[in-house]
């Protein structure tokens, strides 16, 4: 650490450039929208709480557990800022990089970002997503859930909040800090993973058991968590800045390139798929981003069992939220270059989009395969789990039609773009939810038949088609 | 006939900056035009709309026969570009990245392996070829850069701050190399820089331009004796005098 500045001086300076950062990309108007978007949203989620007809510790459990999923998916995004961190010269120069040129510790940096992460998603994400919450809940006139409300349980409540979101980007950060080359943090992942997974398995966690938990215990452990997984996660970052870094790469471009047409969306393609996989995590960052898809609709579904029985067609289920993937796929698709990259090139914007929807399909369709599979085949009937399967690649489509579309080449609008992000949430639920409710209540809608909801999937894939040929003739 | 052709062009960028206030000139083929300027006078904008790569709000541009407005793809395939802030792409090594290029640009194989094996000696970049782009220095980038604008022998270059970051061995090399191509083939080749040593040695016309505006035209000799001009590049505290 520099003599010349505190630590809190530093994260002053790292909060400007954040806000500076987000107000210059979307504008402040459109910037501010986004926490009061949040805030309605959650009202919505609070105001219809009370139909699950659930205990209050319950429903809190629930609701720690959503904010650590969203933590972990907000955690993927280090593998982005470990690329950056890696580069000689990156073209951004943000404080994160200041060690480059400043006397400033690399450790010192990641901490202070993390810091700043943490009191920035506090103001502008979790404050709104827990007041709107509580206020739901207060003016709901759907049913009573009796909440004692006091000053001391709101702030522990909204410290809890935090602490839970921090604890699922320390989940997410510790992952992208793992160098699957150094076997010291194989040996200590992989021993604590099995440690969970046997304590998981012996029913020593549940949700209704842990749900009993004061809130101070769950402060306590999720702090002590989270303290222990950023400590780990430095020092692995620590010594992946003096890892030497393999010199030498064959040329792969070549031996891709030789095998297909010399066509400028197989050449992008090629060297798309050389990106992802030199880029930090390599691809095992496209499993780990979708993976948290697959995890947060896996919790929402076991929620619903417990709720509402199990489904009656789990496999619509799973194809409605797992196509939910289709934007950690994309977002990935254009993490390393955009339209601009190539306009030096005799290469047209359109040509760009097909390699990004071939890279999209390529990887997306086995990797919805892989995630569905072990899920649905064996559990249904293997006609129902290709209908299932049918429907999701549909959807996913879809998704890439909407995402092309409403983002073009630069998916971070959606972010913090509280407009774009509300049209993106609308147009996505519209075609998810009819999915959902067949699954849930297939059942009770005996006239349906399996054709017909394997026919909206194909319409939906469909509709997806015709918005990336809207997009493709609006270049 | 000229091989660039710019009419009235107008560029306002969103926040109100007037980027290019009624551009016109006219490059020959042969030509190595210069275009100086203090940062921010407009002459990125301006190689960017002659490449197509921005379109202005109004006027015309005509490189090699095309539409540079209507048909920046066919701009690009015909010249080189080699843009100021630039780096090669990141995850590719040079090799690579060549090949990519020439894959982009059609050029045939063999060629391709004679043409990287000639710039990697030029550029003294042998030893670097298969590191990743990213891992190599500044310098090293802008070789890579540089090399690949040429790989395909554009009729007409166009190169923003070509030297920047290079030691000076490596920027006489450049300059000679710049001077052949220009002489030798008959190459148009449209420099863009803030050196206006550098402009002096290579071009053969000078264009001036200041607040988007291209101000005049000048031979080296006509900028020499040219007070008011050489008082305008100094006043803004760039490098002119280097």
């Amino acid at each position: 650490m520099s003599n010349n500045i505190s630590y809190f001086e530093l994260l002053k300076w790292f909060i400007i450039e954040e806000w500076r950062f987000f107000t210059s990309l979307f504008g402040k108007t459109r910037f501010i929208f986004f926490p009061v978007m949040i805030f309605i949203f959650a009202i919505s989620i609070g105001f219809s709480a009370p139909l699950f007809d659930i205990s209050p510790a319950l429903l809190g459990t629930i609701y720690f557990t959503i904010l650590i999923l969203f933590g972990l998916q907000t955690g993927s995004i280090g593998f982005e800022a470990q690329d950056s961190i890696q580069d000689v010269l990156g073209d951004m120069s943000r404080i994160i990089f200041a060690s480059k040129t400043l006397p400033i510790k690399d450790e010192t940096l990641v901490f202070i970002f993390l810091l700043k992460d943490a009191l920035f998603y506090s103001v502008i994400f979790l404050l709104p997503i827990f007041i709107g919450s509580i206020t739901g809940l207060i003016i709901t006139p759907l049913g009573s859930i009796t909440l004692s409300l006091s000053i001391p349980l709101l702030v522990k409540g909204f410290i809890l909040t935090v602490i839970s979101f921090i604890f699922g980007v320390s989940i997410g950060f510790v992952l992208t800090t793992i160098n699957i080359k150094n076997i010291y943090s194989v040996v200590i992942f992989s021993t604590i993973v099995a440690f969970l997974t046997v304590l998981i398995q012996q029913n020593k966690f549940t949700f209704e058991s842990l749900s009993q938990l004061s809130l101070t215990y769950w402060i306590l452990g999720l702090s002590t968590a989270s303290v222990i997984l950023i400590s780990m996660g430095l020092i692995q970052f620590a010594r992946s800045e003096t890892h030497t870094e393999k010199s030498k790469y064959k040329d792969k471009y070549t031996q891709l390139a030789d095998k297909l047409q010399n066509k400028n969306e197989y050449n992008i393609l090629i060297k798309s798929l050389i990106d992802i996989q030199r880029s930090a995590g390599g691809f095992f960052k496209v499993i780990f981003s979708t993976a948290t898809i697959i995890i947060t609709s896996y919790a929402l579904i076991y929620f619903m069992s417990v709720f509402f029985g199990l489904a009656a067609r789990p496999e619509y289920i799973y194809s409605g939220l797992f196509a939910l993937i289709g934007y950690p796929l994309y977002a990935i698709a254009f993490r390393y270059d955009s339209i601009e990259t190539y306009l030096k090139y005799p290469i047209t914007k359109k040509e760009v989009y097909n390699s990004k929807i071939l890279l999209y399909l390529i990887l997306g369709v086995p990797l919805a395969i892989v995630f569905y599979s072990p899920l649905v085949f064996g559990h249904v009937t293997i006609l129902s789990a290709i209908e299932g399967l049918l429907v999701l690649i549909g959807i996913m489509l879809y998704q890439l039609g909407l995402l092309m579309y409403l983002t073009g080449d630069d998916t971070s609008r959606l972010l913090f773009n509280g407009v774009l992000f509300m049209k993106y949430s609308i147009a996505t639920l519209v075609v998810i939810i009819p999915v959902l409710m067949i699954g849930m209540y297939g059942q009770l809608f005996t006239s349906i038949n399996p054709i017909l909801v394997t026919l909206y999937g194909f319409i939906a894939g469909l509709a997806g088609v015709l918005l990336i040929g809207k997009k493709l003739r609006d270049l | 006939m000229s091989d660039i052709t710019v009419k009235n062009i107008i560029k306002t960028y969103k926040d109100g900056t007037k980027a290019l206030d009624d551009v016109s000139l006219s490059i020959e083929k042969g030509d190595f035009y210069g275009l100086i300027g203090v940062n921010g006078a407009g002459k990125t904008t301006l190689i960017n709309s002659l490449t197509g790569q921005i379109n202005p709000d109004s006027g015309e541009i005509t490189v090699l026969g095309h539409d540079a407005i209507k048909d920046g793809q066919k701009v690009r395939a015909d010249v080189g570009i080699l843009p100021e802030k630039e780096s090669p792409l990141s995850f590719m090594t040079p090799r690579e990245y060549f090949n990519f290029v020439g894959d982009v640009r059609g050029i045939e194989k063999n060629k391709l392996n004679d043409k990287i094996d000639y710039w990697a000696e030029l550029l003294e970049i042998e030893g670097q070829l298969d590191s990743m782009n990213r891992n190599l220095s500044r310098g090293q980038q802008q070789k890579v850069l540089f090399a690949g604008t040429f790989l395909h022998e554009p009729d007409i270059v166009f190169i923003d701050e070509p030297l920047a970051n290079l030691d000076p061995l490596i920027q006489e090399k450049l300059k000679d190399y710049l001077k052949e191509y220009n002489k030798k083939d008959n190459k148009t080749i449209v420099l863009s820089t803030h050196y206006l040593e550098v402009a002096k040695e290579l071009c053969n016309t000078l264009g001036v331009m200041n607040n988007g505006e291209l101000i005049g035209e000048y031979t080296v000799e006509d900028l020499d004796t040219n007070d008011d001009i050489r008082e305008l590049l100094k006043s803004k505290g760039d490098n002119y005098e280097q």
